[in-house]
This record gives C-alpha cells, sequence and structure tokens, in this order.
C-alpha cells in the first residue's frame, strides 16, 4: 500500500476569483447557446433545446431571449419588445451542481475556478430561458436565479466568488438532503471525474429530462508532467505517493485514466446522459461550446 | 603503510569531531533536494492502481541522492576526519620521557652540602608529574649522557648513580638544539644557556647555583684558584700532573714526550704502577713490529713499522693516526695515548710539524687536574623551569600520522574535485 502521511501542501487553486469582463463574457456566451438552440429546437437535436410548448403568456423581453419569440403585434402596441411564454419553458426547472471538494482546488489553472464560470454561466442561460435555476455546491450552500435581475445577477457573482475548494465530496449526501433536485427538469453536474460514481449520477438525474456531467481535469492529471518523479498528494487525505514517472508509468495512467472516462461514457449513453471531460486550461466558453455546441 | 586499526586511532583535535555534522547536514539538504515535486490530484486512486501494478518500479521510485553531492559530503567528512588530526593511539606512540642531562663540570660543584646535579635532579622530580605534557609518557627515563662520545642512553627511572661524579674527561659544550624535540627535558644548571639556545619543543630544568670558587687552572706545582674575584697561584700539595710513558714506547716519541711533559711542568713517570690514575698515559699497543710503511699528517711525515695489527678499538676512543690500509696506528681517548708504531724515523725539516702536531695531541688527551673548573663554570647561574610542549613520541608514528592527515586532506580534495567536475562538465557539454 502507499505510504501514508500528512500532506502538508496547501491546494494550489483553492477560491474562485471571477474577472471583471466574466459577466459580459458569459452574457455573450448565452447568447451563442440560445442561438444555437433555437437553430437546432425544430430539429430537436440541441442538448439544451426542449421540445417547444402551448403559448401561455406574454411577458417583457431580456437580453439573450431568442429572436424568433418576439411577438411584433404585441410589441408594436406597447412601443417595447414583448416576448411569447410557452408552457415548456414555464415548467423547466435547472439544477446545476456544483462540486467543491478540495480536489476541485487542484490546478493550476484551478478546476473551481473554471466550474464557477461555467456554472454561472449556465444559470444564466437558463434563467434566460425563463428556467428556474437554483445553483448547488456541494458545500451545502445554493443560489437561486430566474429573473436575472440586477440583483439577481450581483447575488450569483457573490455566491460564485464565495466557494473555496475543501473537504470530500458526498454526492449522496447531496442527493438526500436536496429536495430541491427532485423537481429539476434538467441537471448538471460540475465536477472532476474521480469524485462522483457514474451510478449516483445517474441516481440524481432519474427524475430529470436530462442531465449532463461537464468534468474538468488539471492539465498535469490530463498528462503528467515531464519530470522523472513525482510525490502525488490526494486533496481530500493525507495520502501521499512517490513514483518515478518513467515511460511505462505514463502509459499505465493513460490506460487507467482512459477507461476510467470510458466507464462514465459507457453510464452516461446507458441512463441518458450527456458526458464530456475537459482540461481546467480552456476557457469556459470554449467548453461550453464542445458541450452544447454553442 | 599499515592500514590503521580503529580501536588504535585517537585524535590531536577530536572537538573537530562537530564538523563531520556537516556532511550529515549536506546529505539531508541533498535528499530533501532529491524529493520530487509534490503534486495533488484527484487522480490519486488511478496512480494507486499504476503502482500497485508496478510494485518492482515504485519500490525504487525515490530518493537517489546525486552523486556529486555524495562526493561533495565524502569530501567534507574527510576534511573533518584531517581536521581532528588522526594518529595512532597515544598508547601505541607513546615513549618515555627523555632526559639529556648536562654533566659539565658546573654540575658537580657543590653549593653548600648538594651539587648543582642532585639540586637539579630534585627539583626535576617535583616537577615531572605536575606537567599535563608528560602524561602521555610511557613508564621509565631515558636519561641521555649527551656529553659523551658517544652519548650514553640509561632507561630507568633514575639516572645511572655513577653519573653522580664528575666524568673524568672534558666534555664538549652541549649543543642544546640538537636535542630539541617533543618529549624531551634538559637537565643543566643554566636557565640562561638554556634560554639562549632557543628550542621549541623541549622542556628544562635549571638547578642554578651560587658562584662556587675554586682552582681553574694549574701550571706545574702551581694552582690557579678563584677567589670569587681574583686569581691566585698557590703551591699544590698534590704537586705537578702526571704523565705515564710506556717503556716500550718507540724512543723518538718517548723524547718528545718528555720534551712536552717538561714544556708543561708535567711530570713524566715512566711504567707508572697505575697509568690510569696519570692525568696522561702514553701506552705502546701489543704485537710485534710488522711491515714498515709511510705516515704522516699536518705537515710531517715518517716511516714506521706496525706493532701488530694497530690499536684496538675502544669506546671513547678515537683514531688520530692511520695507515693506507685502514688500520689505526694512534688513537686518542681522554687521559690516554696509545701507539702502534715502533723505529719512527722522521726527516729533519719536518720536526717542527711534527712536534706542534704530536703536542696538540698530548694537550687534547691530557685530563684535567682533579677539581680544577673553569672559571666560566664556577661563576653563578640561573636556575629556571620550563614545560615541555608535547609527551614524547616516535618519529616514525609522527610521520604516519602526518601521512594520514595528508591522506584525509587529499581525500578531501580529490571528492570535491570530482563533484565540481560531475557538476561542471555536463554544463559545459550541454552549453558547447
Amino acid at each position: 500500500m502507499a505510504p501514508a502521511r500528512e500532506a502538508g501542501l496547501e491546494l494550489a487553486c483553492p477560491a474562485v476569483r471571477l474577472a471583471a469582463d466574466w459577466l459580459a463574457r458569459a452574457e455573450a456566451c448565452v447568447l451563442r447557446l440560445a442561438a444555437t438552440s433555437a437553430r437546432r429546437e425544430g430539429g430537436g437535436s440541441s442538448s439544451l433545446s426542449g421540445a417547444g410548448g402551448e403559448f401561455i403568456g406574454h411577458r417583457p423581453y431580456r437580453r439573450g431571449d431568442d429572436p424568433r419569440l418576439v411577438d411584433w403585434s404585441v410589441t408594436a402596441r406597447l412601443g417595447q419588445p414583448w416576448v411569447r411564454v410557452l408552457r415548456r419553458e414555464a415548467r423547466e426547472r435547472w439544477a446545476v451542481l456544483l462540486d467543491t471538494s478540495a480536489s476541485m482546488g487542484v490546478g493550476p489553472p484551478g478546476k473551481l475556478q473554471r466550474a464557477a464560470e461555467l456554472a454561472g454561466t449556465l444559470a444564466l442561460f437558463g434563467a434566460s430561458r425563463g428556467a428556474e435555476v437554483a445553483l448547488l455546491a456541494s458545500d451545502g450552500s445554493e443560489f437561486r436565479m430566474a429573473r436575472r435581475t440586477a440583483r439577481e445577477l450581483r447575488g450569483l457573482r457573490a455566491f460564485l466568488e464565495a466557494r473555496r475548494a475543501a473537504g470530500r465530496t458526498q454526492a449522496l449526501d447531496l442527493v438526500a438532503r436536496r429536495p430541491a433536485l427532485r423537481p429539476a427538469t434538467r441537471l448538471f453536474l460540475i465536477s472532476d471525474p474521480f469524485a462522483w460514481k457514474p451510478r449516483e449520477l445517474a441516481a440524481l438525474g432519474a427524475r430529470a429530462r436530462a442531465w449532463h456531467a461537464l468534468q474538468l481535469l488539471a492539465p498535469h492529471e490530463l498528462v503528467p508532467p515531464a519530470a522523472p518523479a513525482l510525490d502525488w498528494r490526494d486533496p481530500e487525505s493525507p495520502r501521499a505517493l512517490e513514483l518515478e514517472l518513467d515511460g511505462a508509468t505514463r502509459a499505465a495512467y493513460a490506460r487507467e485514466l482512459a477507461a476510467e472516462l470510458a466507464r462514465w461514457s459507457a453510464h452516461a449513453r446507458r441512463h441518458g446522459g450527456r458526458h464530456g471531460v475537459w482540461s481546467s486550461a480552456l476557457p469556459f466558453e470554449a467548453i461550453l461550446r464542445d458541450a452544447f455546441g454553442a | 603503510m599499515a592500514a590503521p586499526h580503529l580501536a588504535a586511532l585517537g585524535f590531536e583535535r577530536p572537538w573537530f569531531a562537530l564538523a563531520l555534522l556537516l556532511p550529515l547536514v549536506l546529505l539531508w539538504l541533498a535528499r530533501r533536494a532529491a524529493r520530487p515535486e509534490a503534486l495533488h490530484t484527484s487522480a490519486f486512486e488511478l496512480w494507486l492502481r499504476v503502482r500497485l501494478a508496478r510494485p518492482a518500479q515504485a519500490a525504487h521510485a525515490r530518493r537517489t541522492l546525486p552523486l556529486s553531492w555524495v562526493l561533495y559530503a565524502l569530501g567534507l567528512a574527510a576534511l573533518s576526519v584531517g581536521l581532528m588530526q588522526p594518529r595512532p593511539a597515544r598508547g601505541d606512540t607513546a615513549r618515555p620521557l627523555r632526559v639529556v642531562v648536562d654533566r659539565s663540570p658546573s654540575m658537580y660543584l657543590a653549593d653548600g652540602a648538594r651539587t648543582r646535579w642532585a639540586a637539579a635532579l630534585a627539583a626535576f622530580e617535583a616537577q615531572a608529574d605536575a606537567w599535563p605534557a608528560l602524561r602521555g609518557a610511557a613508564d621509565g627515563v631515558l636519561w641521555v649522557d649527551a656529553g659523551a662520545d658517544p652519548p650514553e642512553l640509561v632507561l630507568a627511572r633514575w639516572p645511572p648513580a655513577d653519573w653522580a661524579a664528575a666524568p673524568r674527561a672534558p666534555r664538549a659544550a652541549l649543543d642544546w638544539a640538537r636535542h630539541d624535540a617533543a618529549g624531551v627535558v634538559f637537565l643543566s644548571d643554566d636557565a640562561e644557556a638554556l634560554a639562549a639556545a632557543a628550542t621549541r619543543s623541549a622542556g628544562w630544568v635549571a638547578s642554578g647555583g651560587a658562584a662556587v670558587p675554586g682552582p681553574v687552572g694549574r701550571r706545574g706545582a702551581l694552582r690557579v684558584d678563584w677567589d670569587g674575584g681574583a686569581l691566585v697561584e698557590r703551591e699544590d700539595a698534590q704537586g705537578a700532573a702526571r704523565v705515564s710513558i710506556d717503556r716500550a714506547l718507540d724512543a723518538e716519541l718517548a723524547r718528545f714526550a718528555r720534551v712536552w711533559t717538561a714544556a708543561r711542568g708535567l711530570l713524566a713517570v715512566e711504567d707508572a704502577p697505575a697509568p690510569a690514575a696519570c692525568e696522561l698515559a702514553l701506552v705502546v699497543a701489543p704485537g710485534a713490529a710488522g711491515d714498515e710503511l709511510e705516515l704522516g699528517r699536518e705537515g710531517w711525515s715518517a716511516r714506521a713499522r706496525v706493532l701488530g695489527s694497530g690499536c684496538a678499538a675502544a669506546a671513547g676512543c678515537e683514531p688520530w693516526l692511520r695507515a693506507s690500509d685502514g688500520r689505526v696506528l694512534v688513537s686518542r681517548c681522554p687521559g690516554r695515548v696509545e701507539v702502534a708504531l715502533d723505529g719512527l724515523r722522521t726527516p729533519a725539516e719536518e720536526a717542527a710539524a711534527f712536534a706542534v702536531s704530536w703536542g696538540g695531541l698530548f694537550d687534547a688527551a691530557l685530563l684535567p687536574a682533579p677539581g680544577v673548573v673553569t672559571l666560566d663554570e664556577r661563576r653563578a647561574a640561573r636556575a629556571g623551569i620550563r614545560e615541555p610542549l608535547a609527551p614524547p613520541t616516535d618519529p616514525e608514528i609522527e610521520q604516519r600520522a602526518a601521512r594520514w592527515r595528508a591522506a584525509c586532506f587529499l581525500a578531501a580534495a580529490a571528492c570535491v574535485a570530482a563533484a565540481f567536475a560531475l557538476v561542471r562538465l555536463p554544463a559545459r557539454a550541454a552549453r558547447g
């Protein structure tokens, strides 16, 4: 067994610092997601598009709304843009699960940082589509938004920046403690591939119409650094393991990682979910574009 | 050089052993430096699986110290040991204390009831045990009468009893510096003379002593006395000093001896019943006259027949005239001249040179009259004591210890040079 000893090593990237232009970038990304969703809504192939819905009323236009939903008659009568509200959208309840365990503090670039940017953007996107979005962190905190008011946007930024990578992931506890998850029609999990087991997420998303697992890995978790040896530390326990990184060891790790990710993909396919793994070195826009075609 | 046995190893400066901590600290730092970079990973379980699948690889995955660091540490260790000054343990190297004694006539002058010799011995006995530098000395004392020819050495607790009496033969002045070494003590009466010798390692005990008036010379039947201020000639009750002339002595030589005796105011005695009791005895070597040969020195030459095989070798005697084949024809001891010549014929024109040469021989062999001590020796002497610097050691052992020290420093230099080369050469190759 590996020699266990006190880790004594600070997490590289335990905090979230959203850039000043993050909201603008997120809004731009939401527009691209909305456009993509609208383009595909007819074909029903977008991972974020619904199946259309019954008209139930109007509401003022919000930035990011699909222009095709603008009711031009009402807009002409009232002098400001109004859009049609469909029953599908009114029923949407999104849940975005943000893993804030210590393993998300691995980096750089920090996985929690990238995860927070992704979670915030998805929350904005859900709200722009009229969904009620619950942002649930694995540390037990949560944030809800539906209208994208300025207050909500400030609250969203504050919520995300208050997150710290710490503790162990308790996925099943989260399932039990969060009734808010039960009515969710769409579920997003943003974590690393090792914090959750595929069956845990499947159980969590069983009631949802769709679930997505956006998984992040630090660059050195995808490809070990070119050092002759490394002292690997478990961020969630005091365990440590020194290993020589020769070619055979690197190849063995690559095989193990590929097998782990393949298990996730297979499980996701089997249970109607979607799954993907990205490097935390990628900008959140690139990850969302890759995940949802935005 | 024999391999040193660790148990037989001692150190001159053992406190430098603290410096041995330096290589340990260096190795500890090297071990820390060799530790691989620590990185968190959420894939820790995957790495565990990788290691379990490759246990043999994992076993030697860490902490190989760079050779250069090991060499630096070895160099530091060798330097530290060198600074500790390794040497064979004291028990192996201890030698008896060496006491070089001054047996000049002044040592036997009595200042009251005790001679300076006795006073010096008593002072030495009182002092020697208190000298820390001598604690490593082996038991016993090697007493050295350096003035004797050849020097006399006696290993005993005390010097031989006969050394308590003044030697009959006059002594050459001691060259103290020749005997200067660790573990040596000089025993004399005059601290000023010892200090003037500027020795570095030897200690000394000088008895000192008040001036002792008395006879300082003799001329015929007269004795010259020093009364503490002036010299006074007095008639000597003992009469003139006696020269014993062997009846068998070559006639030419016997005639010259009588002339020389008369010139010196001495009394010539033929066939004295106890020649050794005379101030000078001219004796003939045993044996029949043999081959005739040519001989000479100091400007004179002669022909003579050799008696027997020449003069017998005797302790304290030195050859004065040799044949070309090495036989000793004339030898000289204090108070005695032995001649193995007969039928000596000297050219008349070389008579003066002959007389000066033989006269010098007789003068040198003539013993001083009993009780006669030179004026310089009779003057007051200053007492003094100086501790020797170190216990006596075997010079060969000292050389071996020096070689060990040199080997340590050499090893240190080699290790550092090798480590430096290990670090620099690859860097230079990389630049090239």
